[in-house]
């Protein structure tokens, strides 16, 4: 995270955050690592993957792992509708996609405006977490999603 | 130097382009009619090599390249007669700079006594074939006596000063050819063996070719600027000329040289100059007449195509898409648009085979290192082989091109190894004294057939049973010549070495034969004894696209790979057998293990009852079982997508391929699969 300086907000670029939910919580993660927003379409199944993994699809030419976060996480659950979104990320030069039950917003966040996480509380171990941030009246976490992705705890990229 | 730097990675792929071709060019050499053209294309490279790499300060490849290029010289002036031996330290040279050249490019140290080693065995040779020393020392001093000039002695304030005269001089149209001049064999004549051609001193010789004349001019010009380290007439005269127009390169130097009329150079300034302006007379006519077969290529990087080939793909099922939806189309425009798909169709089909053309490569790229293997081996082994070659213009994919290589020096070393006999051997067997070796490629149907023929002394039969016997390998039945052939790619042979020494054929043919499996591809031998022997390998033309079989299992698609195939069935009661509660197919008179495809990657079991479902029999260089699946869906061509590009390896599974309307489905990675068996057993 780049430490935002203070004293002169109105002229300094914000990170943008795109914020997701799960359930009945709000996530939010660095839009930049976002390639595009998809509605959900049935995956290919892969041979003795996790649940999470639903398996991969054709992403113009692409064949590209899907994770399902509400089956990792145990948040929400998992129903696949017309509503059901698909955010794709570019993470370490590889394609991913997260399915989650709907993108909500992008808000503008300054370094100050992210507090540190609590140590326990939410559904993410605290190594994914880049801190907490009030958005009107609700809390959004805001997730590192480039270091959960790549970890050996969703196992999509081998060795990671 | 940063700014020179960037370009070392051409500068690598250059050389190695011109050490290839020097390499090429010496074997091809024909001592008793040596053809000038070639000689002076093999001077050329090293030539080019020297040069590119004295700018660049890869100084280890400029000292020995130099030495080198001096006999080259020397022997395309007629000064010098090159023999067999030379020719053969000449290739050895070419060795030790391609050692040197990958030391620099992977940033590992440099082996100075190496390179000393090898000048050390130039000049020994050279002295064994001119048979006075004079010479000789000559063509080795030259280098210390001289240096490097201009380049050498000044290079950290001259490199960055050429880098921007080079450069960034926009209005110079000919900046490529200057600033890159030797990376372009054919234009860099004129203005390299200016730049660089000072070792051309003793000759003096009116009669001589012009070229020597520009060399002269050359060696004036450097000579002066080695006593003056902080020179920029190089950097001055350009940028005070741009009006020298597209002869800037030229003028570069005529201007230094011209600069300094007071060089006391031992060669006749008069000469010179009449040399000046023949040489730019010259230019022009060298160009048109070298540059044709260099501008019909280009270089791109293989990313850019591996784009192109998705796209393509993408373009094919959006295609289908649309002739789905075109079926659909009511009456009054349903001709109209039927028309337009057919045409859309065969757009499209001409797109992917054009596309797919760019990924493929003669096959010479492959074929091309052997006559040296041959022609080393030979020699060594104190055998008289002729190495013919034919279809070295087939093309395959380029990954193929890297892959195929290893197995094939592996055949052709066994072939002139255990193949072909002994010289004396050959004379009592009434054979011609010299061995052929024959490597040929051709494309058949959607293969590409490699043959490797010898007319050695055959495989020995009855040396490969007994061997077999003694390393416990079960004998094959019925003991047909083909069976008792293949017995030489089991793993056990490859260690006797006592076996390769009578029949030939041992060492390491299980991994020949493996490694032309992960290709796709397979490998037969026929041999008759007394007469020879023939390999034929069969590759896919590309390894992008795969021939499948596209089968059902607990409702989903999976590809199975047409090579491994060997026949689908529907069991009925009487072949069905039971070992341990497990079933077991009797079929072909051999017992077949199965796999439930559905359960081992569909996560639920097939068909409970085996007579309802299919077995697709199939067969890997380890194992033969039957995979058991709901339907056989048919038979296609797929383009192969690799899972690991996004994901993990994952068992069983070879890769992806997407279908026709747009989903993706599995390819069988027959092979791996084997590993189900033998844990269920």
């Amino acid at each position: 995270m780049t430490i935002l300086q203070q004293g002169n907000p109105s002229s300094m670029p914000a990170k943008e955050f795109l914020t997701f939910v799960l359930g009945d919580e709000n996530y939010a993660l660095d839009i930049m690592t976002v390639k595009e927003i998809r509605g959900y379409e049935p995956a290919t199944r892969i041979a003795n993957a996790p649940s999470y993994i639903k398996g991969v699809i054709n992403l113009r030419g692409d064949i590209v792992p899907i994770v399902d976060l509400r089956i990792k996480f145990n948040i929400g659950e998992a129903t696949y509708n017309e509503w059901t979104i698909v955010i794709m990320l570019n993470v370490h030069d590889r394609v991913v996609g997260i399915v989650v039950d709907g993108v909500s917003d992008v808000m503008n966040l300054e370094a100050e405006d992210i507090k540190p996480a609590p140590e326990f509380g939410v559904a993410f171990d605290s190594r994914y977490l880049h801190g907490l941030a009030a958005l009107e009246d609700q809390m959004v976490i805001i997730v590192d999603i480039e270091e959960l992705i790549s970890s050996d705890e969703i196992g999509v990229f081998e060795g990671a | 130097m940063d700014n020179l730097s960037q370009y070392n990675e051409v500068f690598f792929e250059e050389a190695q382009e011109h050490l290839e071709t020097m390499e090429t060019l010496l074997l091809a050499y024909d001592i008793d009619a040596p053809d000038m053209e070639e000689l002076n294309s093999v001077f050329r490279a090293a030539h080019s090599i020297k040069g590119g790499s004295d700018i660049f300060g890869f100084k280890a490849l400029t000292g020995l390249t130099h030495v080198m290029e001096n006999m080259l010289d020397s022997a395309r002036n007629n000064e010098l007669t090159l023999t067999n031996d030379l020719i053969t330290v000449l290739l050895e040279t070419t060795d030790v700079l391609k050692s040197i050249l990958s030391s620099y490019r992977e940033e590992t140290e440099i082996d100075w006594d190496i390179i000393e080693a090898s000048k050390q065995r130039l000049g020994a040779t050279l002295k064994e074939v001119t048979g006075s020393g004079v010479q000789v020392d000559a063509l080795l001093e030259e280098e210390e006596d001289q240096g490097f000039g201009f380049f050498d002695d000044d290079e950290g304030e001259n490199d960055d000063e050429q880098g921007f005269g080079f450069f960034e001089d926009d209005e110079n149209d000919n900046e490529e050819e200057q600033g890159f001049g030797f990376f372009e064999d054919d234009e860099n004549d004129n203005e390299e063996e200016q730049g660089f051609g000072f070792f051309d001193d003793d000759d003096k010789d009116l009669d001589n070719t012009k070229e020597s004349n520009e060399e002269d001019i050359g060696f004036g010009f450097f000579e002066e600027n080695m006593g003056e380290p902080d020179n920029n007439t190089a950097t001055a005269g350009m940028d005070e000329n741009p009006q020298q127009g597209d002869n800037i390169g030229y003028g570069f130097f005529n201007e230094a040289f011209l600069s300094e009329p007071l060089e006391p150079q031992a060669n006749t300034t008069p000469l010179q100059t009449s040399g000046q302006k023949k040489a730019v007379a010259k230019a022009p006519v060298n160009k048109a007449s070298e540059t044709k077969s260099e501008a019909s290529s280009i270089r791109v990087e293989t990313n850019k195509i591996d784009k192109l080939v998705n796209l393509v793909g993408e373009l094919v099922i959006t295609q289908s898409m649309l002739n789905l939806i075109g079926g659909e189309v009511q009456e009054s425009i349903a001709d109209k648009m039927q028309s337009a798909l057919i045409e859309l169709e065969r757009n499209t089909r001409e797109i992917q085979e054009a596309v797919m053309s760019v990924r493929m490569l003669p096959i010479s790229f492959v074929f091309n290192r052997f006559p040296r293997l041959v022609r080393d081996l030979s020699s060594k082994l104190e055998k008289k082989i002729n190495l013919v070659i034919e279809g070295a213009n087939t093309e395959i994919d380029k990954n193929l091109v890297e892959k195929i290589s290893d197995p094939l020096l592996h055949l052709i070393r066994n072939s002139v190894d255990h193949g072909i006999e002994m010289p004396s051997v050959r004379l009592e067997a009434n054979k011609n004294e010299t061995g052929i070796v024959k490597l040929s490629a051709a494309q058949k149907g959607g293969e590409i057939v490699i043959t490797i023929t010898d007319d050695g002394a055959g495989l020995n039969r009855d040396r490969i049973i007994e061997k077999a016997l003694e390393k416990e390998i079960s004998l094959p039945e019925p003991l047909t010549d083909s069976a008792v052939w293949q017995l030489i790619f089991e793993a056990g042979f490859s260690t006797a070495a006592e076996v390769t020494d009578v029949s030939g054929r041992g060492v390491g043919m299980d991994v020949v034969r493996r490694n032309i499996e992960s290709l796709g591809g397979r490998i037969s031998i026929s041999s008759t004894a007394g007469v020879g022997t023939v390999f034929t390998i069969s590759l896919p033309l590309t390894l992008a696209i795969l021939d499948g079989m596209t089968v059902e299992a607990s409702n989903q698609v999976f590809i199975i790979p047409l090579v491994s195939i060997v026949e689908s069935i529907q069991p009925v009661a009487e072949q069905i057998k039971h070992i341990k509660g497990k079933q077991l197919l009797w079929v072909r008179d051999e017992y077949w293990p199965l796999v439930d495809i559905g359960k081992i990657l569909g996560g639920s079991a097939t068909a409970t009852n085996l007579e309802t479902g299919i077995v697709v029999l199939v067969e890997t260089s380890k194992l033969r079982f039957g995979l058991v699946i709901d339907s056989l869906l048919g038979q296609q061509q797929v383009v192969i997508k690799n899972l690991e590009r996004h994901y993990r390896r994952v068992e069983g599974i070879a890769g992806a391929t997407i279908m026709g309307d747009g989903s993706v489905a599995l390819i069988l990675d027959i092979d791996s699969i084997t590993q189900f068996i033998k844990s269920d057993l």
